[in-house]
């Protein structure tokens, strides 16, 4: 028994293996997670941006599966993760980016709101302006497949700092 | 097709005939409406009516239009607000004579603004005449007057 919805995944940041790919492919396709065509995801085939949005049918209460949480943050990717209405509970996003977690819930129209006595509370104006930043910054981001060393400088060009703090994110991860 | 979901209906006004009180819990019950879990019963003497009336299956959640239609040829006032379904959310709707308000609601059954929303004068003066109007009709009583001796007396207390 359950109350299950159909949620999406957005993910950005840097896949710099094929060992990654294969563990973010896998772990996708193990959740029932389908692109935007209805297809189970598959290994990139050559460096460059890939399909970063998925679709999953029936996740019980709209919670994200503690493995595909666990199989992003290891990587490293910055994901939003929204779910429909249940028939018992609203629909929310969680958006995790830079470590932080931001989580709403959302209206019919996908975006976070205020009920009657918070519209002035600073607090909660606050937490959902900090949700739709973070939104937006996961949105303007792509997920990008970078499996060499070349590749991953070419996406890191021009942004030395970025790609120092992406080293220092993925050593930390992997200790 | 449209799912079904729970409804709550909250009347306020005065019934001035025994053909409109029958008329109305006749629908209500076509409906499927129920007081505290009964089936409304038709009231025999001059005096209050129970307000609160639960509908478990509500197609699209809206209030049915031979419900409505019946209201207003009352003259009632009324408060209709639904539940959600994976389809729908939750929403409600007051109606005091011509006037009708109708907001969205949380799963905390209040009015809200979304995020684009947070500064728009206009809407959160929407929800503010909406809150006044469930109020008013909360707030009121339905009476049973089918007599002109009983509408005096229930309009004499009212003053």
């Amino acid at each position: 028994m359950g109350d299950r919805t159909y949620a999406t995944l957005t993910i950005a940041g840097v896949l710099a293996s094929a060992a990654d790919a294969q563990m973010l492919v896998d772990e996708i396709s193990s959740q029932g997670g389908r692109d935007t065509n209805g297809d189970l995801p598959t290994m990139p085939t050559e460096a460059g941006t890939i399909p970063a949005h998925f679709g999953f049918e029936e996740m019980n209460y709209g919670d994200m599966p503690d493995s595909l949480h666990n199989t992003l943050y290891d990587l490293g990717l910055a994901y939003i993760w929204a779910h429909e209405d249940g028939d018992q509970y609203i629909a929310a996003g969680t958006v995790v980016v830079d470590d932080c977690s931001h989580t709403q819930h959302l209206s019919h129209n996908g975006l976070p709101f205020l009920e009657h006595g918070e519209f002035d509370d600073p607090e909660k104006r606050a937490a959902i302006a900090e949700y739709m930043e973070a939104s937006k910054k996961v949105q303007g981001q792509d997920l990008v497949y970078a499996p060499t060393a070349h590749a991953l400088l070419a996406h890191f060009e021009g942004k030395p700092e970025a790609l120092e703090a992406w080293k220092a994110m993925r050593e930390a991860r992997a200790a | 097709m449209y799912e079904s979901t729970y409804a709550s209906l909250f009347l306020a006004g005065t019934i001035a005939s025994a053909e409109g009180a029958r008329a109305l819990l006749a629908e209500i019950t076509q409906q499927g409406g129920r007081v505290d879990g009964l089936h409304p019963v038709a009231p025999t003497a001059p005096g209050p009516m129970p307000t609160h009336y639960g509908f478990d299956e509500i197609t699209g959640g809206d209030i049915p239009t031979s419900l409505r239609a019946l209201l207003h040829s009352l003259g009632l006032s009324y408060f209709w607000k639904h539940g959600q379904t994976s389809s729908f959310g939750a929403q409600a709707t007051v109606v005091i004579g011509q006037a009708s308000h109708h907001q969205p609601l949380s799963d905390n059954d209040e009015p809200f603004l979304e995020y684009a929303d947070l500064d728009n004068t206009e809407k959160r003066d929407a929800i503010a005449a909406y809150l006044d109007a469930k109020a008013q009709v909360l707030g009121q009583p339905l009476h049973y007057a089918p007599s002109a001796h009983a509408m005096l007396a229930h309009k004499a207390k009212a003053i």
